[in-house]
């Protein structure tokens, strides 16, 4: 299985997601890579640090994580839609990001039509106005919406320097949770 | 549901998620399921690689199947050739482009820099250049 992370902007969470995801998927004992063509290399340099696994040449993971640079005009983040069979695109609540997210679906459905692609709610503050402003916003757009959506944690971004056992255990649970979201996409 | 059963589930989701890979040539290419496929097409080398499973396919045929292919190098690739030659020959290695050349590509990194080397040697295309003016 092949997922793509993408994204038009920066900063809306692409490599946290793709780290946590791999932790995530870690757990359950199937393996696990990511290909970074982020030439910022955020990635790589997080799974350094937690002894994650990046993809060696000729190396079959269950799933392949792929991080794209926050751009959909260069090649890398085409290259990475048109080889992914699930194309995530997160997007925190605010409706800047939002609006980009939708361009960046559109992008990935033209590339691949085939792919399952889903916009991710990123960083949600339950009950917040800004959050129902985004499901709203989104359902009024032809881009389908991940069920599933990331808290605004503290503990996500301690995962890049101190891996899974940085969560606690509503992290981990909702994580889970998430994981099943993306992993049944194509179940 | 407890953290064993989310486990579970995802490793379920991913189990269902790999059989249908496999299939999915079925699909697109109108052909029988990979398993009939691998015996009733054995030794079928017309259609190009085009899948996970028709590769996997071809990759257990066996060390000794593959074909010939022409390529255009300039002179420094060339030399790079040469000289990565001269490299093995000093390792008491018996050196050919082939081996170079097939040792790069398992070696070569899938990231930024091998999409911005490629757009840098598109621009610089001999045949390219010439086809242009």
């Amino acid at each position: 299985m092949k997922i793509a992370l993408i994204a038009k902007k920066g900063g809306v969470g692409k490599t946290t997601l793709c780290v946590l995801l791999h932790e995530a998927i870690k757990q359950t004992g199937q393996t696990v890579a990511v290909r970074d063509y982020d030439a910022q290399g955020s990635a790589s340099k997080a799974l350094a640090r937690i002894e994650g696994t990046k993809e060696l040449p000729g190396s079959k993971p269950d799933v392949l994580l792929i991080d794209t640079p926050p751009s959909l005009t260069l090649p890398a983040t085409a290259a990475a839609v048109l080889d992914a069979e699930i194309i995530l695109i997160p997007t925190s609540p605010s409706p800047l990001d939002i609006w980009e997210a939708d361009e960046a679906a559109r992008f990935a459905q033209e590339k691949n039509p085939n792919a399952a692609i889903r916009i991710v709610v990123n960083r949600t503050k339950t009950g917040t106005l800004l959050t129902d402003a985004a499901r709203e916003s989104l359902s009024g757009t032809a881009s389908q919406i991940l069920p599933a959506t990331l808290a605004d944690r503290q503990s996500y971004q301690h995962v890049l320097l101190g891996g899974w056992g940085a969560l606690d255990a509503k992290a981990q649970k909702e994580l889970f949770q998430f994981t099943i979201a993306v992993t049944s996409l194509r179940a | 549901m407890d953290k064993k059963s989310l486990i579970a589930q995802i490793s379920k989701n991913l189990t269902v998620s790999d059989s249908e890979i496999s299939l999915e040539p079925k699909k697109s290419r109108n052909s029988s399921p990979q398993k009939e496929n691998s015996s009733s097409r054995t030794g079928d080398r017309t259609d190009p690689p085009k899948s996970p499973a028709v590769s996997k396919v071809k990759k257990d045929a066996g060390a000794g199947s593959g074909k010939q292919t022409a390529l255009w190098l300039d002179d420094e690739d060339r030399s790079i050739l040469h000289e990565m030659g001269m490299l093995l020959y000093s390792q008491g290695i018996k050196p050919s482009h082939n081996v170079v050349i097939r040792a790069a590509i398992r070696l070569m990194p899938k990231d930024h820099r091998f999409f911005e080397k490629v757009q840098e040697l598109a621009s610089q295309d001999g045949r390219k250049i010439r086809h242009h003016k």
